[in-house]
């Protein structure tokens, strides 16, 4: 009974966030009646999509010790360069826009890993780049999505998005067997852990953290095709609130900034938190922006929280 | 002698510049037009020197930009409700200390990671600015104030002398007072700060509180410059418009993200030299796009020289070879 009690505190104290996610949709579901209706959660999962690519991209590196702002950037350069490529091709546009994901990856892994360039900096640089690549190629929001090519990725029946919810959790899946059952994943966290004993053991680290980099930027990229399905058109300032999201997502999901500990279960229930809190604001019918104010305050509190504990655990 | 590297190198880009401009774009180095220059940096610079003061302890602050914006909004209600001149300006103050504080207690005394906390901070103060606002253009800066701003003595704006009177005091401050110094020595080792004796969460909440302070001033200048702080709701967050310079311009000015390196006067030619070019740029022809790639590329470069230059120069070859 004792053993059984004590696997129970481990997992509580293991994925806290999703348990913070129930306590959250209960919450929204005594003061929103309707809130936990089957079809409501399934429109907050068809809607969170994009983020939690961007999410668990931004969880990967995060693990790693990087920071990737290109996130956002990256989702507008897929949704900028799919508007104008796909007159011409609309599977040539697709893998352009997955090249270009894994270059982006690949040099903001080299700035990082092999020239030990802050990856804050980098990223920053590398995002004021790709910013501008985008305004360059299409300077006003436009262009044309093919309709069969976002009707594929969406796949509504009957008002519900099947294909996004199999992306969510196919993303999922992905994400946690990566991370937590393969090889790859055991090195990204030995990397993230303690980079110095890593190469004592004689890990490549350099090669595993641009390898996190470009997984990122591709499920990014992923991120990317999704919006450019959404919203139908090239835009390339869409992807900016997703990088703040994201940074909040992973935060909020426990990973922390100085690598190696996070769950990526728990990005995604906190994925799931914030898109909860919209959702839940436009049920009672408040002004949207009452979700800032929620979003910062639950940021600050929880990584007060978690900070707080850690550092009594320590002493 | 590192620092002193940068310093040549950033007045050489200068001079670099202003040559190329008297070549192409002789009404660049007009009195007007270096002047309007200068006042519209005045309120980048005041926000650079405050993040150089935080990447100086070994902080980033993501919150600057919001912090100044929504101080600007809140401002400018409470000149235009009161009808009072000193009130408002005074609560502008301590709201924007007590902003910086609470960052600099999140940071020091509960150890968030710096980013974590000052982006809770920007989403809080977005959502506070958005919800009192509605997302619409709100309050207005009383006309002693705009008279001030547009004040000039000698043809030198006064804003830009406050500007620059308040580096050189944060200077002499950074490096001449022993809160300063304390300053170089949590970011280069806060752990061997604190083995010393050092409080080094009083030296975060001054650092912060500090840059709360400048963002303050920031604002006022920034209300009586465009009368009613206008939002740009790019869903992000208010304020990015600001943060992202005054990002860019420490690390132009040498500073490291590691803490402990860098210095006022740095930021103080690198904010000039970030407005010449992005003003230069302007006047070539380049749009927004141009000078984001720009941006990106110098960054980039001076990123990677920083890099090479630390000990690094003969392993350059080695980067491409070796594992």
């Amino acid at each position: 009974m004792s053993e059984k009690l004590h696997n129970i505190k481990i997992l509580l104290s293991e994925f806290y966030v999703v348990f913070l996610l129930v306590i959250a949709w209960l919450f929204f579901g005594i003061f929103a009646p309707g809130f936990l209706s089957f079809r409501n959660i399934l429109g907050i999962i068809t809607f969170s999509v994009i983020l939690l690519a961007a999410s668990l991209a931004q969880n990967v590196v995060i693990l790693v010790r990087g920071f990737d702002l290109t996130v956002g950037s990256i989702i507008s350069l897929v949704t900028c360069v799919l508007s104008v490529l796909m007159v011409y091709s609309v599977i040539g546009s697709i893998i352009v826009a997955i090249l270009l994901g894994g270059l982006i990856g690949f040099v903001n892994g080299f700035c990082t890993a092999r020239l030990k360039i802050d990856p804050f900096l980098a990223t920053l640089s590398m995002m004021f780049l790709i910013d501008g690549i985008n305004l360059t190629i299409r300077p006003s929001p436009g262009g044309w999505i093919d309709k069969t090519f976002a009707d594929a990725l969406l796949l509504n029946i009957q008002g519900f998005g099947v294909g996004s919810i199999i992306a969510f959790l196919a993303l999922t899946i992905f994400c946690v067997v990566l991370l937590e059952e393969r090889h790859f994943g055991r090195l990204i966290y030995a990397v993230g852990g303690a980079e110095d004993r890593a190469i004592l053991r004689g890990i490549n680290t350099q090669k595993v953290k641009m390898l996190a980099y470009v997984v990122s930027c591709l499920l990014c990229t992923f991120g990317g095709l999704y919006m450019a399905a959404f919203v139908q058109i090239g835009d390339s300032k869409i992807g900016l609130p997703i990088l703040f999201a994201s940074v909040t997502a992973v935060l909020l999901g426990g990973t922390s900034v100085s690598g190696g500990t996070g769950r990526s279960l728990n990005t995604v229930a906190a994925t799931l938190i914030i898109s909860s809190i919209t959702n839940f604001l436009f049920y009672i019918r408040v002004i949207e922006w009452w979700k800032y104010v929620f979003n910062g305050a639950l940021l600050i509190l929880a990584a007060s929280a978690y900070y707080w504990i850690e550092r009594r655990r320590e002493r | 002698m590192k620092i002193q590297t940068i310093y040549l190198t950033s007045i050489g880009a200068i001079v670099t510049l202003l040559i190329i401009s008297a070549l192409f774009a002789p009404q660049f180095l007009t009195v007007g037009h270096q002047s309007s220059l200068l006042k519209t940096l005045s309120v980048y610079g005041l926000l650079a020197l405050g993040q150089t003061l935080i990447i100086l302890v070994g902080g980033v602050d993501l919150s600057i930009g919001a912090d100044m914006l929504t101080l600007a909004v809140f401002g400018g209600e409470l000149f235009l409700h009161t009808g009072e001149l000193l009130l408002p300006i005074i609560i502008v103050f301590v709201l924007g200390a007590l902003i910086g504080f609470i960052n600099g207690v999140g940071v020091g005394r509960f150890r968030v990671p710096p980013i974590v906390m000052t982006l809770g901070m920007m989403t809080l103060l977005t959502g506070f600015v958005l919800v009192y606002t509605g997302g619409s253009p709100v309050g207005g800066a009383p006309p002693a104030l705009v008279d001030f701003v547009f004040e000039e003595v000698i043809n030198v704006p006064v804003i830009v002398i406050i500007w620059i009177v308040l580096a050189m005091l944060l200077w002499f401050f950074s490096r001449r007072t022993t809160v300063g110094r304390k300053f170089y020595a949590v970011g280069s080792n806060p752990r061997a700060s604190y083995i010393l004796g050092i409080e080094t969460w009083k030296i975060y909440s001054i650092a912060y509180t500090l840059a709360g302070v400048l963002a303050a001033i920031a604002s006022l200048i920034y209300l009586g410059r465009v009368l009613t702080p206008a939002l740009s709701i790019a869903p992000a967050g208010i304020g990015t418009e600001f943060l992202l310079p005054s990002l860019v311009i420490p690390v132009l000015g040498g500073c490291s993200f590691k803490g402990g390196e860098g210095s006022i006067i740095g930021a103080l030619i690198a904010t000039y030299l970030y407005g010449m070019l992005r003003s230069f740029l302007l006047v070539m022809g380049f749009g927004e796009a141009g000078i984001l790639i720009f941006t990106g590329a110098i960054l980039l470069a001076v990123l990677i020289f920083q890099q090479i230059r630390g000990g690094r120069l003969l392993q350059f070859r080695k980067l491409f070879t070796s594992k």
